[in-house]
């Protein structure tokens, strides 16, 4: 059976930056994404998978970075100084609009988390982390973590009472829209079809 | 209806085949595609999203073959319709699209900068 690849990390990073106007780099994005974490666990629900660590800048993953680096590579999202949607990233996410209706618990969080915290940056948001006395699977404060300690990991949430988890048929969708080389052979192919390029078999 | 319904492959999936499938495995999986009936269809799940939705997905060890039954190609995608392939008067076929490696494509690597690879 082949590698299951974590799309669900990437649909978020694309919805986050859909509605992130002003763009972020990887800190900023890093650390909303730990925010949603944080408010996830506490609900005992699984949305990104990334282990956020207790790095120097604050709680981070660097599957983040690589990530971001991927999605840009590829055309989903664009890079100057930081990180922005571009119009590949709108038609992606208007395209899977039945998928966050189906997974409204996850985005709804998320929206209210960008709502809150969208325009400050990285290091504002950082240092609301730092302010926060509780967090993570120990409960105490960011510098109570050892340096490269797990605050969170998904992996531990045991039972969750939700899981955003694509079934096969969304699976094997995310996979071919997120795949430009596919998704333009598949338009051949159809063409194939308009004009009766078949062979019988 | 247990009859295997007829097959037409698009030049994508021809040449998918001769790209992505072992010589020694082409037969063996042409077989599996010719005999799926009408009854069949129900088990293959139809991909998801607006641009997708008509195709349905087949899954053979690593690969994905793409596929649509006739009668979606000729009402779905196809409008206005001109698919030679499709007689309105025999809608009742198979016509695969295409091949893929599933998940064969992401890689979690810094240095491997392309959510594909082959």
């Amino acid at each position: 059976m082949a590698r299951r690849v974590h799309y669900e990390d990437l649909i978020i990073d694309l919805y986050l930056f859909n509605r992130l106007d002003t763009g972020g780099g990887r800190k900023k994005v890093a650390k909303l994404l730990f925010i949603l974490e944080e408010d996830l666990y506490h609900q005992k629900v699984v949305g990104p998978h990334y282990i956020m660590k207790r790095y120097p800048e604050g709680p981070y993953d660097k599957r983040v970075e690589t990530n971001l680096e991927n999605l840009t590579k590829n055309g989903y999202l664009k890079h100057t100084n930081r990180y922005y949607q571009n119009s590949v990233t709108s038609k992606f996410i208007k395209e899977i609009d039945e998928l966050f209706q189906e997974n409204s618990i996850i985005f709804t969080q998320l929206d209210k988390i960008i709502d809150d915290f969208g325009d400050e940056s990285g290091d504002k948001i950082a240092d609301f982390i730092y302010s926060m006395p509780q967090i993570g699977m120990k409960r105490k404060s960011f510098f109570d973590y050892n340096e490269f300690e797990a605050i969170i990991d998904p992996r531990e949430i045991y039972n969750p009472k939700f899981s955003f988890f694509l079934d096969d048929a969304w699976y094997d969708t995310i996979e071919i829209l997120l795949n430009p080389k596919m998704l333009s052979k598949l338009q051949n192919a159809i063409k194939d079809c308009q004009v009766g390029n078949f062979t019988l078999l | 209806m247990t009859e295997p319904l007829p097959v037409r492959r698009t030049q994508t999936f021809q040449r998918d085949l001769q790209t992505l499938v072992p010589k020694k495995s082409r037969d063996n999986l042409l077989l599996d595609l010719k005999s799926i009936s009408k009854d069949d269809l129900r088990r293959y799940y139809n991909l998801k999203s607006p641009k997708l939705r008509h195709f349905r997905s087949y899954h053979k060890w690593n690969l994905r073959i793409l596929f649509v039954y006739c009668f979606q190609c000729f009402h779905q995608f196809n409008k206005p319709i001109t698919c030679i392939g499709c007689d309105e008067d025999d809608l009742e076929r198979l016509v695969l699209i295409s091949i893929d490696h599933r998940s064969n494509a992401y890689r979690d690597n810094r240095t491997e900068f392309t959510l594909w690879e082959e």
